[in-house]
């Protein structure tokens, strides 16, 4: 064993939820080498599968019996070209393999013996491998993170020609000279500003009245006035809080970022400098970095205060510690702009949540695409079924064709139905730019294009191609030589004309016949390879081709956008198929044709039955964890998110005089929500963002496990709420 | 079913393979010695003896013919994967032969080096002729983990009759993986043989 490693005990999530253990002992915890023994047999090669292949052996050296599910886990495997190739999951990059010990479990001094690892070493070199096991299934708990932001394209040099200057014109105005504040005159001008707003005496009320209120109902509602346009309020619930937990320096920290947005700079610096005094744990609300948030938000006062350049160390500092924090990568490109540094790069960098380049399956869930129910094509055994066949083809291409303008139709119904609903109940921002980023994607993939495709269906699709033009030159060649042969038949014809010989008496002319059926007769071969092969390569391409596509329509709640891009992926789906059908057909047309001219009797006497593809639709959003999450946090805010569609709202009378109070906010906003259990872990594994601006919702975010329930969840005590407020200039356009 | 010998402190094994189920059609056999890591070991594996038809044997990785038909197998200088090829162009009825091994057991963070034997198709040299019971999948007939004396030795059961492996330990009595009933015997002819090897094939 390498290292020591904890794990959550996500049920203690579920227990919540109605979730019970089921191995309440030890359910997802490491465990110890001196409870189960892991041994390893030698390898043997498997040279089927070109894998080395170990068995794991257990040894109960404990004195208690261990049943149920299991986790063994290799977190390093040295060199790491060696791979382990029977995986049951990757978490977090990590082979884990899963497997369960006997219905009967394993007493004291047992062993459970046959898990088989299969190592992929293609250079054959020595390796060797660290293990560590755990009780309960660590692939049941794969963490889903997605970020509706990532999915929009990034803008093109000619709308960051005109973007950039903008932000500057936004973002870098000349201002007042920094003003070092006290805490305690901090808090005296906070005060000032917000029973300016509510009223005299609101905060001070507020805060009393709020004496006992728990700080996770307090952090909650901080969160939910933040997302409902109502940071006055969010201020207050997050000074109510600390008040009632001095000690935790994150309720500091997302006072500041709301500070900092209420356009008080100085005032975030004072607080943010407590909250380092106060040191410790800046929590980790949904696994973002508190000390990456508050640096963050030091950098978002010190660009108000026009501190450029350290505002620029502060956001290098918050982007190191949390690769995931866009907020201080857009920061971080203005401090660049502000100082007149080319700050093209950074702003892009900033365009996504996420750091780095993903593929279309890492941006969106496509788990609930699916197959096309294909139907193998039927191939002619012999050149005196070719005729047979060929209409076959051709009946099977037009029902495909015919199945295309029926999917184009209910497309476009779709479209038409969308567009009266729009009109009727435009959607929000966040929404029109969500729903636009799929349709974007579905159209490129549908082309089919493959510049963010899922991984593998680009080669995939080479292989198709290479079908289309060796089947087309195969097709051209048969023309020619059909062609040079019509020309002898005609000059045999005429030759035994001449000598006024019937022609099916004539020799000549019956040797250029039997030369034509020769060649069909060669020509049999190619043609069943070739189309052969087009045809596997079609089927190899089509199913993940349409999974992703279909897959990326259920990203869609609406039932009208649904539908479009579902009938849309149909019919791009069939118009592919029918040109493998057309190509194929038309092989078989041409070389009819010349067996029949070639005098060859035709055989009708089996018509292979026209079979046409059957296609599913998965529902609309609807099994999609990854982008979907409902329900409510302490009681006082609750939020949906599903697919392209977010809603948060707010118990309102938990915010007391603040409860209609707005103010305008000088940047832009996020709040990151999640729970913290009593172990370790839990915060990283479930939560949810929201980011926007004093007009609409901006981005939105889940981070879930597959294991946490379907359906509504509520958290409450005895979990604590976790809230991470991270301020950011102003973008453009509102968004980026 | 891995049947272990038993007995403690050997490191030399006799074998004996009847294969009558193989007779008169060709196979190759496979030993392949892989280095699971510090220390150092060694195998010696004896000439074979049979009534079959032999031809050129060949091999990869760190190996050396010793004498008639006899090879020296090591994982010194870090070779790790060492293989031996033996095809018969037809089988006899039995094959016997021996092997010898050092028996240094593996140091921290090494997997024990590993001694093995296949029975695999002429046509490619990788397809099994049998299922056995190999818990790694890999359809090996015997596999001795070195360092762990004679308990290391497991010899897997398979899905064929007419074919049995027995090992011996010098001065030890010897112990065979049992064979399939007569009427399995009579069921399961060289035609299906020939008929699984088309399936295992195909599957692959």
């Amino acid at each position: 064993m390498l290292r020591s490693v904890h794990r959550p005990l996500l049920c203690s999530i579920l227990v919540l939820i109605g979730c019970l253990y089921t191995e309440p002992s030890y359910a997802q915890t490491q465990i110890l080498d001196s409870d189960l023994h892991v041994t390893f047999s030698g390898l043997v090669f498997d040279r089927m599968n070109n894998t080395f292949n170990t068995t794991a052996t257990i040894t109960n050296t404990s004195s208690t019996t261990f049943s149920g599910v299991f986790s063994l886990e290799l977190p390093q495997i040295n060199p790491a070209a060696v791979q382990l190739s029977n995986e049951t999951c990757l978490v977090g990059g990590v082979p884990v393999l899963v497997f369960s010990l006997s219905p009967a479990g394993l007493a004291p001094t047992a062993r459970f013996s046959g898990i088989a690892l299969k190592f992929s070493n293609p250079s054959r070199r020595p390796f060797t491998f660290a293990h560590l096991l755990f009780a309960g299934d660590l692939c049941a708990d794969t963490v889903f993170f997605h970020a509706l932001s990532d999915s929009r394209a990034r803008p093109d040099p000619d709308v960051l020609a005109v973007t950039l200057p903008v932000l500057s014109i936004l973002d870098c105005q000349p201002v007042v000279p920094p003003n070092p504040l006290t805490l305690a005159s901090a808090m005296s001008s906070i005060r000032s500003r917000l029973n300016q707003l509510a009223g005299p005496g609101a905060l001070e009320g507020f805060v009393a009245t709020n004496a006992g209120t728990d700080t996770s109902t307090l952090t909650a509602l901080a969160g939910g006035a933040t997302a409902t346009n109502n940071g006055p309020g969010a201020l207050a619930a997050l000074l109510a809080a600390h008040q009632n937990s001095p000690t935790n320096p994150a309720h500091l920290v997302n006072a500041a970022g709301a500070t900092a947005v209420l356009g008080m700079p100085n005032e975030a610096l004072a607080l943010l400098d407590a909250a380092d005094a106060i040191g410790g744990d800046f929590g980790t609300p949904m696994g973002f970095d508190g000390h990456a948030i508050a640096r963050n938000n030091r950098g978002f006062a010190l660009l108000q205060l026009g501190q450029y350049a350290q505002a620029q160390t502060q956001l290098a500092s918050a982007n190191a510690l949390e690769p995931f924090l866009a907020e201080a990568r857009l920061n971080a490109a203005v401090a660049q702009i502000c100082q007149g540094q080319d700050a093209e790069e950074a702003f892009l960098a900033a365009w996504h949540r996420s750091p780095g380049l993903l593929t279309l399956d890492q941006i969106l869930d496509l788990s609930q695409g699916v197959a096309p129910d294909v139907p193998p094509l039927p191939y002619p055994g012999t050149a005196d079924r070719l005729r047979a066949y060929a209409t076959t083809w051709g009946q099977i291409r037009a029902g495909v064709l015919a199945k295309v303008t029926a999917a184009q139709d209910m497309r476009d119904e779709a479209h038409h139905q969308l567009q009266e609903e729009l009109i009727a109940t435009p959607w929000p921002m966040l929404t029109v730019q969500r729903v636009a980023d799929i349709y974007d994607f579905g159209d490129a993939l549908g082309t089919p294009t493959f510049d963010q495709s899922p991984p593998g269906l680009s080669d995939l699709w080479n292989a198709v191609e290479n079908g289309i033009n060796t089947t087309f030159d195969l097709s051209t060649q048969i023309f020619e030589d059909f062609r040079a042969w019509g020309d002898d038949r005609s000059a045999a014809a005429a030759t035994c004309l001449a000598q006024q010989t019937p022609v099916d008496e004539c020799e000549a002319y019956l040797e250029v016949l039997a030369q034509g059926r020769a060649q069909v007769h060669e020509y049999m071969s190619p043609f069943l390879f070739q189309v052969g092969t087009y045809d596997r390569a079609f089927r190899a391409f089509a199913d993940p081709w349409y999974r992703a596509l279909t897959g990326l329509a259920a990203n869609l709640s609406d039932p009208h956008a649904h539908q479009e891009r579902q009938s849309q992926a149909e019919a791009d789906f069939l118009l592919r198929y029918s040109g493998l059908v057309n190509q194929g057909g038309v092989i078989m047309g041409q070389l009819a044709t010349w067996w029949e001219l070639a005098q060859a009797r035709d055989d009708l006497s089996f018509t292979p039955p026209a079979t046409l593809p059957g296609l599913q639709s998965p529902n609309a959003c609807s099994g999609l964890k990854a982008v979907t999450f409902s329900g409510t946090l302490f009681d006082v805010i609750s939020v949906d998110i599903e697919c392209e569609k977010v809603t948060i709202d707010i118990a309102e009378p938990g915010l007391g005089p603040f409860v209609h109070v707005t103010a305008a906010r000088s940047g832009d906003w996020t709040a990151f929500m999640g729970v913290k259990g009593s172990l370790p872990g839990v915060s990283e594994r479930f939560g949810f963002y929201i980011r926007g601006n004093d007009d609409s919702f901006t981005d939105a975010g889940i981070k879930m496990t597959q294991s946490i329930g379907a359906g509504p969840l509520k958290i409450n005590s005895p979990f604590e709420m976790e809230l991470g407020i991270a301020a950011a200039m102003k973008c453009p356009f509102g968004f980026c | 079913m891995a049947l272990a010998s038993g007995v403690a402190h050997a490191s030399t094994f006799d074998i004996t393979v009847d294969s009558t189920f193989l007779s008169g059609n060709p196979a190759v056999f496979i030993f392949d010695f892989i280095d699971g890591g510090p220390p150092d070991n060694e195998v010696t594996l004896s000439a074979l003896i049979s009534s079959g038809v032999p031809a050129s044997p060949s091999y990869i990785g760190n190996l050396a013919a010793i004498g008639t038909g006899q090879w020296t197998f090591s994982d010194a200088g870090g070779s790790f994967f060492n293989e031996l090829q033996l095809p018969f162009v037809t089988m006899g009825p039995s094959v016997s032969f021996s092997f010898t091994t050092t028996d240094n057991a593996p140091g921290p963070g090494s997997l024990p080096d590993a001694f093995s034997f296949f029975v695999v198709s002429i046509d490619d040299f990788t397809t099994p002729l049998f299922t056995t019971s190999d818990p790694t999948g890999a359809n090996a007939l015997l596999l001795f983990n070195l360092g762990q004396g004679a308990s290391g030795l497991s010899v897997y059961g398979h899905d064929q009759s007419g074919f049995s492996i027995q090992v011996r330990e010098p001065g030890v009595p010897p112990e065979q993986v049992p064979e399939p009933s007569s009427l399995a015997l009579f069921a399961f002819g060289t035609a299906a043989m020939f008929a699984r090897r088309r399936i295992v094939r195909s599957r692959s």
